[in-house]
């Protein structure tokens, strides 16, 4: 397999320096389409090489950057606000993947796009934290019956609610996966091993090998993989940074996914992770350990593959449907299944725009 | 691909009506090689499928992305432009971008933000035929290290009346082939007048800020504004502004501190031409 551009580049920033225009046009291109941009224009800056590359691309890559760190603004700002209005409703506050990265300042996390705040709060509390959100500017999106009931009686998440003024989205999760799936993790586990952010909010975070375990269920397992690239570069940078901290992070991190029942998933995202990014550590197993498994891991490279070439549409091709229909059979009971996709079907709608009246 | 001063764009077409019409306004740029690095690429292709029978469409593509929804053909070039405005407007963050079109004069640059349905196209347009360079139409783009005022002399769009009321003072004016919209009636793009793009590269002082309305019939009115109100109603207009932090701040409060504000309400061509010639008379004796 010949490795995408934007792959070898990351894997090996010094080749940036010997690209000429038409290449980096291209790679531009890539990082543009799989939203990858601000985090390649980080990991070049690290690799010192921003200063040896045509200047078209210099420009690219700066103006991303003020977009990513304007985005990141954007994301911690609200982490401040949700925290203000639900700090009285429970101590055990948990933030996820974006948000989490960042209130940890994790490598992972530089240039990185987050669009909404995802956090974790105990089921219990749930009807109380929806209540204060509704109370103070967030309101519902999804106002359609049937969304309101899908989200509230077979999911592990509030309906996304929005921010009126600041338009940002909130996910409110009680779980990591939905009710209805066939994995269950332990979420009171989750709970008892999350610890105070590090950037000394009143957020908590998930612990380091409870963070790539969410990352990986949630992109291979539950996700619909709409940014595979991204997903797969997540886990990679996740567990290179943990295991450079902890030398220990590689077994503790294969011990949690066996106890939490989710080694199929973490098996996928581990592989996928090693296999574009290059490998992580000797005591993640390379090969599949199933035909089944072989399959995934082959559907999830075309993906990728795909998701970097011009005009992807993701949810069209037959590996994209393919994951989709996997990710909700692993989600929901078959009879349950066929009931939402024909809704989902029939409530198709045909979508209207006015480009001239976009970007104002 | 074309060298458009602070940009550089790619234009593929399998359409050759819609290369031609394309040709017609931006003839004035540069070419460049084509293994120059392309900040924007586009593409304007027939509408696949069925589509390309029952009528004739064409769909934009940024990066080799679609965006939007396929246009009649004539309306190709516009959606064009419509696109590069999207795409400017999300990743030209060494400029404060100003929604507003932009004419300079001797170095002194007024700017005439937008408000929907203010005219600052046609007044742009009509300036631009009379003396004054056009800078820009859509963006005021503010360089942010330098507090100049930056060129992006894109062909222009006129709409209904307004070809007629700017053809009247340039009757040498080049446009693409009208288009008659549903709703908006004809649209063209206009090819920018004079030296509009030879001197792409030569920025300009802020001078003025003026927020023009036009009203059929009335007669010239000018009204002061506090720089505060300037401000703020500037501001309101940016794509960036937050985006930007202090540097957003400090490039638009001096831009605004170098400018004289007012709002201007003009009815007749030559009311507004000879109150802009005006400005230019009293900032000489200044």
């Amino acid at each position: 397999m010949t490795r995408p551009l934007l792959v070898r580049v990351w894997r090996e920033p010094a080749l940036a320096t010997q690209l000429g225009e038409p290449l980096w046009e291209q790679l531009v291109a890539e990082a543009r389409r799989t939203q990858l941009l601000g985090r390649l224009a980080a990991r070049l800056e690290d690799a010192g090489v921003l200063p040896h590359i045509p200047r078209g691309a210099q420009k690219a890559l700066a103006s991303e950057r003020v977009l990513a760190d304007h985005e990141a603004r954007v994301i911690r700002w609200e982490a401040t606000c949700l925290a203000r209005v639900l700090a009285d409703l429970s101590d055990d506050l948990i933030l996820l993947k974006g948000a989490a990265y960042m209130a940890e300042a994790l490598q992972v996390s530089r240039g990185r796009l987050s669009s909404d705040v995802d956090i974790l709060v105990p089921r219990e509390r749930l009807d109380a934290v929806e209540q204060a959100l509704l109370a103070h500017g967030w309101a519902h999106v999804k106002l359609e019956p049937y969304d309101q009931l899908y989200y509230r009686q077979w999911t592990h998440e509030l309906p996304p609610l929005q921010h009126t003024e600041r338009e940002t989205f909130v996910d409110v999760h009680h779980a990591i996966l939905p009710i209805t799936s066939r994995l269950q993790p332990d979420v009171a586990r989750l709970r008892a091993r999350a610890r105070p952010a590090a950037d000394g909010s009143q957020w908590k975070v998930l612990a380091p090998e409870h963070m790539v375990i969410h990352s990986a269920v949630h992109g291979f397992h539950d996700g619909e993989l709409t940014s595979p690239l991204g997903d797969i570069l997540d886990i990679h940078q996740l567990v290179a940074e943990f295991t450079a901290r902890d030398a220990a992070f590689p077994s503790t991190l294969l011990e949690e996914g066996q106890r939490l029942g989710v080694q199929v998933p973490l098996g996928h995202a581990l592989r996928a992770a090693s296999r574009w990014l290059g490998a992580l550590h000797p005591a993640f197993d390379p090969a599949p350990p199933s035909a089944q498994a072989r399959l995934v891991d082959a559907a999830v490279d075309a993906m990728v593959v795909r998701s970097l070439s011009a005009t992807g549409t993701i949810g069209t091709s037959a590996a994209g449907l393919g994951l989709y229909m996997r990710s909700h059979w692993l989600k929901m009971p078959p009879v349950l299944l066929a009931r939402h996709l024909t809704v989902k079907l029939l409530s198709k709608r045909k979508v209207t725009g006015r480009p001239d009246l976009v970007g104002r | 691909m074309l060298d458009l001063g602070p940009i550089t764009l790619r234009v593929r077409s399998d359409i050759p009506a819609v290369l031609d019409g394309l040709m017609r306004v931006y003839r004035d740029f540069p070419v460049l090689p084509p293994d120059r690095f392309a900040d924007v690429s586009l593409e304007l292709r027939h509408g696949t499928g069925l589509r390309r029978f029952a009528r004739k469409q064409a769909q934009l593509f940024v990066d080799g992305e679609p965006l939007f929804f396929p246009v009649a053909l004539p309306l190709a070039p516009v959606l064009m432009e419509w696109g590069m405005n999207w795409v400017v407007s999300l990743r030209e963050h060494a400029y404060l971008l100003v929604h507003a079109s932009v004419v300079e004069r001797e170095g002194k640059a007024a700017i005439l933000p937008a408000l929907p349905g203010s005219g600052k196209s046609t007044l742009a347009g009509l300036l631009s035929m009379s003396g004054w360079r056009l800078l820009s139409d859509e963006f005021g783009m503010l360089e942010v290290s330098t507090g100049a005022l930056r060129p992006f002399p894109r062909p222009f769009s006129l709409k209904g009346t307004s070809i007629a009321a700017v053809r009247a003072i340039a009757p040498q004016m080049e446009t693409t082939e009208t288009y008659e919209h549903p709703e908006d009636g004809p649209m063209v793009l206009v090819r920018p007048a004079g030296d509009a793009v030879a001197r792409r590269n030569e920025r300009a002082e802020p001078r003025w800020i003026v927020f023009p309305t036009y009203k059929a019939g009335a007669s010239l009115a000018v009204t002061p504004i506090s720089k505060t109100d300037a401000f703020f109603e500037v501001q309101d207009d940016t794509f960036n502004y937050f985006m930007l932090r202090e540097a957003g701040f400090e490039a638009l409060a001096s831009m605004v501190d170098r400018c004289r504000c007012m709002r201007l309400t003009y009815g007749r061509t030559e009311d507004a031409l000879s109150f802009f010639d005006r400005l230019l008379a009293e900032e000489r004796v200044a």
